[in-house]
């Protein structure tokens, strides 16, 4: 994918490719983000890709993926317009409930100016729409040095108070 | 009231900084006007009909003398010199120009205020009773909650892009409900259990708009130090599960109806399972921390001043009646809680220069240790006033016009900007404040009235409350005139009740003898001490119908 911040930098060199939907083709030896029904799909016939990532839509939770985090190297949120918030409280319970430690990946229509709030929710990947909003979004990411709330990261400020 | 330390002013400051930055992205056509959309929102940003609107939150309702200066001084400089106070307790500037906003935030950031989530689909300024901490009544001070909360939901990063806007409302009486917590996304009521430990009764989906619903109770008792773990429960099932596909259902009142109170409730344990004794759990000594900004202020020890002010009425009839409607019972002898009233007719319910604010502010450092209160009711409150000086207060109050003696009454009436202002309203308000402040301009029959609210709101959005007034006046659109719908009942306090409509809408003209009728059918029919809204209750809406509608002969 292009315009990939992950781990704080832009990445030119990002080899997994987002398979929108059941009829895209996936070339051999690809890194492919699999819609979760193809994803299923593919497991059930044994056909899975060496390297494997799902995506979920809007109405996709958490839990449809739980068993499977083991077996993925990648989770993709995938946001339908960036005021649809759903995903931040997704990428939590993957990471507070479910222990996922593989990328979670933001795709689809969000704001360089979300990056921040997106970080602290677990997400560590970040596809852009553009190289512009990439770079904003880098700069973006550490907007704020002190937190009220605990995050994935970072306890509540008042137990360091 | 609480001050900022280190880390509080260092989150506004980024705050400001954030906002100049994506302003300057936007005025230099990178981000879009969509985009940019619930970026100012978050910063209490409007574009109303006429100009920007900028929302400052006041949290929970309480202002220093310092502050109100402060915002005196930036609305001279940038906007035209008065500001108005909401029913939500924050203050609104009406006419700023885009580019000058960041510099507005900044100068708020000065004196430890912002704008911060006074709009958008996120969680709102936590609101309460205006007069916590010196009520007689009081469980305990709901303040520190209140400021708990606005902590744990200052940029709270899972909840900023809600479906919609997300109001918290706390209470802490135990004979009234001036926060109307029955009316909120998640009201919350300080309770002791049997074993004397305090906490919250909880209840969800209350609100008003087009869909209005008395709260719902999911638990009668949650552990203080477990507010916040149980908010984050709430908030979450609401983010995942709230509809997203029409603006008109999507706030959580609308959830909580469509799933039913008990699989709501069920939803929100299970979440709570998981989240209970996590990180978010309180510590006693935060609790602790933050509650020392709240501790009583250097009271005097006094006995009540009953002579005093007894021979004070005798002399001085005006201040009898002030004292009547304007003044109400401290916790502390010798102290009272004084209610400024801001109104003036001709003028926005609401609505105070920067001159008024500077005199409010004077009489704040003078006699009330240099704070003061927003009330929901759009009025001033000066808190801890000594019992001794109250005449004097009210000779000083009377001087800058905000010693109507009018609190409670008819008059004092609640009312959204509406279509004078408001880009969404269906019609106007204001005038219909004014012209039923003008029928009612006898005090002494206002007195004997006693308690009625009167709330206006110019369109189904409700920024006036009008469900919850004893009677409430709705702008509605026909054809594209502007029409008036009455609805008489309705009841913001622990009898919590959506008013019943009476009938088919009104003129502009005719709502004056419209309520005028309402009124003489009360006076005709109530029993000795029986409020409006208790004659309503009581008799029903049909009589105040015949009367209404009855046609002239
Ligand atoms: S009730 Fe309607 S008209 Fe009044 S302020 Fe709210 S949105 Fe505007």
């Amino acid at each position: 994918m292009q315009n990939l911040i992950k781990n704080g930098a832009l990445l030119t060199d990002d080899a997994w490719v987002l398979i929108e939907d059941d009829s895209t083709n996936i070339a051999e030896n690809t890194a492919a983000i699999l819609p979760l029904p193809r994803y299923l799909a593919l497991n059930e016939a044994n056909n899975l890709p060496t390297r494997v990532g799902v995506w979920l839509n809007d109405e996709q939770m958490a839990d449809d993926v739980a068993d499977l985090l083991d077996k993925v190297e990648l989770v993709a949120l995938h946001f339908p317009k960036f005021a649809d918030g759903r995903s931040f409280s997704k990428a939590r319970l993957l990471r507070d409930r479910l222990g996922y430690q593989g990328e979670i990946r933001a795709i689809g229509d969000f704001l360089p100016d979300q990056v921040d709030y997106m970080a602290r929710c677990g997400i560590d990947a970040f596809a852009c729409r553009n190289e512009q909003e990439a770079r904003t979004a880098l700069s973006m990411l550490d907007t704020f040095s002190i937190h009220y709330q605990g995050d994935v990261s970072q306890s509540a400020l008042f137990q360091q108070r | 009231m609480y001050v900022y330390d280190s880390f509080d002013q260092k989150v506004v400051d980024e705050r400001v900084a954030q906002f100049r930055e994506q302003t300057e992205r936007y005025l230099d056509g990178q981000l879009a006007d969509d985009e940019f959309l619930p970026l100012r929102l978050q910063n209490g940003l409007y574009i109303q009909r006429h100009a920007p609107m900028l929302r400052i939150a006041v949290p929970y309702g309480l202002l220093s003398s310092k502050q109100l200066r402060k915002l005196a001084e930036l609305t001279e400089t940038y906007d035209k010199g008065y500001g108005h106070f909401t029913t939500r307790q924050n203050v609104q500037f009406n006419w700023p120009a885009l580019e000058d906003v960041p510099d507005i935030l900044a100068g708020l950031a000065d004196v430890q205020m912002h704008a911060i989530q006074t709009s958008g689909n996120c969680i709102r300024n936590t609101t309460t009773d205006q007069f916590a901490g010196v009520l007689r009544d009081e469980i305990a001070d709901p303040r520190p909650w209140c400021e708990l909360i606005r902590q744990w939901s200052t940029l709270h990063p899972e909840f900023a892009f809600l479906p919609r806007k997300f109001k918290i409302a706390v209470n802490g009486s135990t004979n009234s409900d001036r926060a109307a917590v029955r009316f909120h996304d998640i009201g919350l009521e300080l309770v002791r259990n049997d074993a004397g430990e305090l906490g919250f009764k909880v209840f969800v989906g209350g609100g008003l708009g087009r869909t209005p619903l008395v709260g719902q109770e999911v638990r009668d008792f949650l552990p203080g130090i477990h507010l916040l773990s149980y908010l984050e429960a709430i908030l979450r099932v609401y983010n995942l599960l709230g509809r997203r596909d029409n603006k008109y259902k999507a706030r959580i009142k609308i959830l909580v109806k469509a799933l039913g109170v008990e699989a709501f409730r069920d939803k929100v344990e299970a979440e709570w399972a998981h989240l209970k004794d996590g990180p978010a759990t309180l510590t006693e000594a935060e609790i602790a921390r933050v509650a020392e900004h709240f501790v009583d202020p250097a009271y005097e020890n006094l006995a009540d001043a009953d002579a005093i002010l007894a021979q004070q009425k005798a002399d001085h009839p005006g201040f009898a009646q002030w004292l009547d409607r304007n003044v109400y019972l401290h916790k502390k002898p010798g102290y009272a809680a004084v209610t400024l009233s801001i109104k003036k007719l001709g003028y926005a319910p609401g609505d105070c220069t920067a001159d008024q604010m500077r005199s409010v502010a004077h009489l704040a450092d003078q006699f009330s240790f240099g704070e003061l209160r927003v009330s929901h009711e759009q009025n001033l409150i000066l808190a801890d006033v000594r019992q001794d000086q109250l005449l004097e207060l009210w000779e000083a109050a009377k001087l800058v016009g905000f010693a109507t003696a009018n609190i409670g009454t008819l008059t004092d009436v609640i009312c959204c900007p509406g279509g004078d202002y408001c880009a969404l309203a269906n019609a106007k308000s204001i005038p219909i404040a004014e012209s039923i402040q003008a029928q009612f301009d006898d005090l002494d029959y206002l007195y004997d009235l006693g308690d009625l609210d009167l709330n206006i709101s110019g369109c189904m959005n409700a920024c006036g409350h009008h469900h919850i007034g004893n009677i409430g006046i709705l702008g509605v659109d026909k054809k594209g005139e502007e029409f008036y719908q009455v609805s008489l009942g309705g009841d913001s306090g622990q009898n919590a009740r959506v008013g019943k409509i009476l009938g088919p809408s009104f003129n502009a003209e005719d709502i004056p003898a419209v309520v005028d009728k309402v009124i003489q059918v009360y006076t005709e029919n109530r029993q000795p001490e029986e409020a409006f809204v208790d004659t309503v209750e009581r008799l029903g809406l049909d009589p105040f119908k015949e009367r209404v509608y009855a046609k002239s002969h």
